[in-house]
C-alpha cells in the first residue's frame, strides 16, 4: 500500500528512486546526554568520524591531482586529534556540566580567539580554521554535507530543508530528486532544483521525516506529490510518464535551441541563462541560451577552508566563457552573507543577515578577497565577452567603490605585465528598492542593469522569501515590484544601457511577457526554462506585451 | 630532562605538513616533550601538539628549544633534531 504526501510546491519532473534521509547540520541542535561519559563517548565517535571524513576528502583531492587542497583537509584532520581540544571538551562536559555541542563550540571558539590574539597575519588567518573544526565535529555528530558526496545513483534526498551551502554539494548529477519537509515554492531548494532540472517536492510537512532510508519513492514535481512505497501499477505508470516527459522536453529543447528569443512580431528579447558553476554553462548552451545573465560565483567560496586562488577562479571563469563561445557572460562578484557563512570569512552573527554586511558590503570589509576576484575576472575577460556585475548596490557610492577597486586591479595587472582586458563592462544588480528609485542616477555610471527580482521582492515587500506563507501572499509579480522594475527600465533606456532581469520572474511565462512589454532587453532564467519561455514569447505580440506591462503595474493585473 | 636548541631551516617552518610530521614523531615516545619558540619571546613553553605548534608560529629561521623528560628522552630529542636537520624531507 503506497503513501501519498502532498507538498507546497516543487520543481517539475518525475523521479523514481530510493530515499536517502539527510539531517542537515544544525549547529543550534543539542542532545541531552544521560551522563557526561555518554557525551564523551559521543564526542570520541564524532571525532573519529570527522577525522576519517577529512582524510577521505584529502585522499580524493590528492587522487584528483589537487595536493594543495588535500593538504588543507589533512591539516584539519590532525588538528582534530589535538589533546587540547579533546581535554578541554571533556573538562567542560565533566566539570562545567555543559552539553556536548556547547562544549565543542566553546572550545573551538577559545582556540580561534587564542590565534586571533597573535601578532602574526598568517596565524590570524588560521584562526577561522578553528571554527571549521567545530563545524566538522558538529557535522559528524548530526550528519553533514560530506555525506552528500557519496550518494548512490538515483538517490532521492529526504530532508527537513537544505541550506544553500549544502545544495552546492548536489551538482554531481547522481541526485534523482529532492523531498523536503519545510521550505516554500520560492525557497532556495525549489529554485535550485528547477535550476538543475531535478524534480522536487517541498513543504511536505514533518511526516516526510518519518520516511525510512532506502524506501522506494516517486516524485511528481508538477503536482507537488511524493509517493512512498508505490504499488507496481503506480511505478509502471510513472516510469512511462517520465519517459514521455523526457522525450517531450527533448523535442522542445531541440526545436528552440537555435532560435533567438523574440516576440510574435519579431522584436528581439534575449533569452539568457542563470548558472551556478561552469559546468552549467554547457547545459545553458545546449538549451539555447543566448548569453549567461547571471553566473553566481559562490560555488567557488563554499565548502572549503581557505578562499579560492586567483588562478582557480580564472580557470572557472574561462570555462564558462569557452562553453558560451563568444556569447556574453555576466559574472556576479561575491554575494555571500551571514545566512550562508564560510569558515575563512569572519562574519559576526547578525540579527538580520539579509539587511547586514553581505555581498558587496562584505567585500568592503575584505577588499583582499574582492581584489583577487577582480584580477581573475579581468584576466578571464581576454577569453570571451565577460561582463562584471556588482550585487547589493544601494547607493551611487557603492558603485563608485566597486569601480575604484576595478581600476586598482587593472593597474596591478598592468604593472605586473599580466595579460588582461582592461575595458570590461561593469554593471549592477538592481535588487534594493534604493537602487530602483535612484536608477536614473546609477544609470549614468553603470554599464548595464540586471534586476534581481527575488531579493528586490523580498526587500520591497519586507517579506522573507524563506517563509512559504509570506512568499505566497507577497509574490514576485506584486504591483510594487513591477513599478520599481519600470523605473529601472526607463532609466536604463534614457541612459542607453542594456537592462536584464535575472530573478525567477523571468522564467514565468506571463511575467516574461510583461517584462518584455517594459522593454527589458534580456531575460535570464534556469537553463531548463529557456525552451518554454522562447515558445511562449513567440505567441505574444508587442501590443499584448505592452498591455501586460501596463496591467502589471495596476491592481487589475491577473497573471496567466 | 634534556634539552636542545635548534634553528628551523625548512621553508614553511613548523606549519602544515612539517608540523604534522613533527607531532606524529613525538607520539612515538613516552617522554613528555615541550617546545618553546625563542624567536618569539612572548610565547610560552608548551607541550608539542598540532594546535600549540600553530600558536607558536615557528617560521623559517626561528630558534626553538625542545625539552624531553622521561625514559626515552635522549632518543626523542635525537629523532626530532634529525627531522629538523633533514628539513622534513623538503626540497
Amino acid at each position: 500500500m503506497s503513501t501519498h504526501l502532498h507538498g507546497a510546491g516543487g520543481a517539475p519532473g518525475i523521479a523514481l528512486g530510493r530515499a536517502v534521509c539527510y539531517q542537515p547540520s544544525a549547529a543550534a541542535r543539542t542532545i541531552t546526554d544521560e551522563t557526561p561519559e555518554a557525551a564523551i563517548a559521543r564526542f570520541e565517535a564524532a571525532q573519529a568520524q570527522a577525522i576519517a571524513n577529512l582524510n577521505g576528502l584529502g585522499e580524493r583531492l590528492r587522487a584528483e591531482g589537487r595536493p594543495n587542497e588535500a593538504a588543507i583537509f589533512e591539516a584539519q584532520a590532525i588538528l582534530l586529534e589535538d589533546p587540547f581540544l579533546t581535554d578541554e571538551v571533556a573538562r567542560q562536559v565533566r566539570e562545567a556540566g555543559s552539553a556536548l555541542e556547547d562544549a565543542i563550540t566553546a572550545t573551538t571558539t577559545q582556540m580561534r580567539v587564542a590565534l586571533e590574539a597573535l601578532d602574526d597575519a598568517y596565524m590570524r588567518e588560521r584562526a577561522a580554521d578553528m571554527d571549521a573544526l567545530g563545524q566538522a565535529l558538529l557535522g559528524a555528530l548530526h550528519g553533514s554535507t560530506s555525506a552528500l558526496r557519496d550518494l548512490p545513483p538515483g538517490a532521492i534526498i529526504v530532508a527537513p530543508d537544505l541550506a544553500p551551502a549544502e545544495t552546492a554539494e548536489l551538482r554531481s548529477g547522481t541526485v534523482a530528486g529532492f523531498a523536503t519537509a519545510y521550505g516554500g515554492p520560492t525557497g532556495h531548494t525549489a529554485i535550485l532544483a528547477r535550476a538543475l532540472g531535478i524534480p522536487a517536492v517541498v513543504g511536505l510537512g514533518a511526516t516526510a521525516l518519518t520516511i525510512a532510508d532506502g524506501t522506494d519513492l516517486i516524485i511528481d514535481g508538477s503536482n507537488a506529490l511524493l509517493i512512498a512505497a508505490p504499488t507496481d501499477t503506480e511505478r509502471d505508470t510513472y516510469r512511462q510518464r517520465a519517459t514521455g516527459e523526457r522525450a517531450a522536453a527533448e523535442r522542445r529543447r531541440l526545436a528552440f535551441r537555435d532560435q533567438p528569443g523574440r516576440l510574435a512580431d519579431g522584436r528581439a528579447v534575449g533569452i539568457w541563462a542563470n548558472i551556478g558553476d561552469p559546468a552549467e554553462a554547457q547545459v545553458a548552451a545546449e538549451h539555447g541560451a543566448e548569453g549567461i545573465g547571471l553566473f553566481r560565483t559562490e560555488f567557488l567560496f563554499f565548502q572549503r577552508t581557505a578562499p579560492p586562488s586567483e588562478d582557480e577562479q580564472y580557470q572557472a571563469y574561462c570555462a564558462a566563457l569557452h562553453a558560451m563561445q563568444g556569447r556574453p557572460v555576466v559574472i556576479r562578484t561575491i554575494d555571500i552573507g551571514g545566512d550562508k557563512p564560510v569558515p575563512y570569512i569572519d562574519m559576526p552573527p547578525e540579527a538580520n543577515p539579509f539587511l547586514g554586511t553581505r555581498s558587496l558590503r562584505l567585500c568592503m570589509q575584505r577588499p583582499d578577497l574582492f581584489a583577487t576576484q577582480l584580477r581573475a575576472l579581468l584576466r578571464a575577460a581576454t577569453q570571451g565577452d565577460l561582463w562584471i556585475m556588482l550585487p547589493m548596490i544601494a547607493t551611487l557610492d557603492d558603485l563608485r567603490w566597486g569601480r575604484a577597486q576595478l581600476t586598482a586591479a587593472v593597474h596591478t595587472l598592468a604593472e605586473a605585465g599580466v595579460p588582461h582586458h582592461a575595458d570590461v563592462r561593469l554593471g549592477i544588480m538592481i535588487e534594493t528598492p534604493a537602487a530602483a528609485v535612484t536608477a536614473d542616477l546609477l544609470a549614468r555610471e553603470a554599464g548595464f542593469f540586471s534586476i534581481g527580482t527575488n531579493d528586490l521582492t523580498q526587500y520591497t515587500m519586507a517579506a522573507d522569501r524563506g517563509l512559504p506563507d509570506l512568499a505566497r501572499r507577497y509574490p514576485h509579480d506584486a504591483t510594487a515590484v513591477f513599478r520599481l522594475i519600470a523605473l529601472a527600465a526607463t532609466a536604463a533606456h534614457t541612459a542607453g544601457i542594456p537592462i536584464g532581469v535575472c530573478g525567477d520572474l523571468a522564467g514565468t511565462p506571463a511575467a516574461a511577457a510583461a517584462l518584455a512589454g517594459l522593454g527589458i532587453d534580456e531575460l535570464s532564467m534556469s537553463p531548463h526554462d529557456i525552451p518554454k519561455i522562447k515558445e511562449y514569447l513567440q505567441s505574444v505580440t508587442q501590443a499584448q506585451a505592452t498591455a501586460a506591462a501596463q496591467a502589471a503595474q495596476q491592481l487589475s493585473y491577473a497573471p496567466g | 630532562m634534556i634539552e636542545t636548541v635548534l634553528t628551523i631551516t625548512n621553508a614553511v617552518g613548523l606549519h602544515a605538513r612539517p608540523a604534522a610530521l613533527f607531532y606524529k614523531k613525538t607520539r612515538e615516545f613516552t617522554s613528555k616533550i615541550t617546545i618553546q619558540n625563542l624567536s618569539r619571546p612572548d610565547t610560552k613553553e608548551l607541550p608539542v601538539s598540532p594546535f600549540n605548534l600553530l600558536q607558536l608560529g615557528v617560521a623559517q629561521g626561528h630558534e626553538v628549544r625542545l625539552r624531553a623528560d622521561g625514559a626515552d628522552e635522549q632518543a626523542a630529542i635525537d629523532a626530532l633534531a634529525q627531522m629538523v636537520h633533514d628539513k622534513f624531507g623538503e626540497e
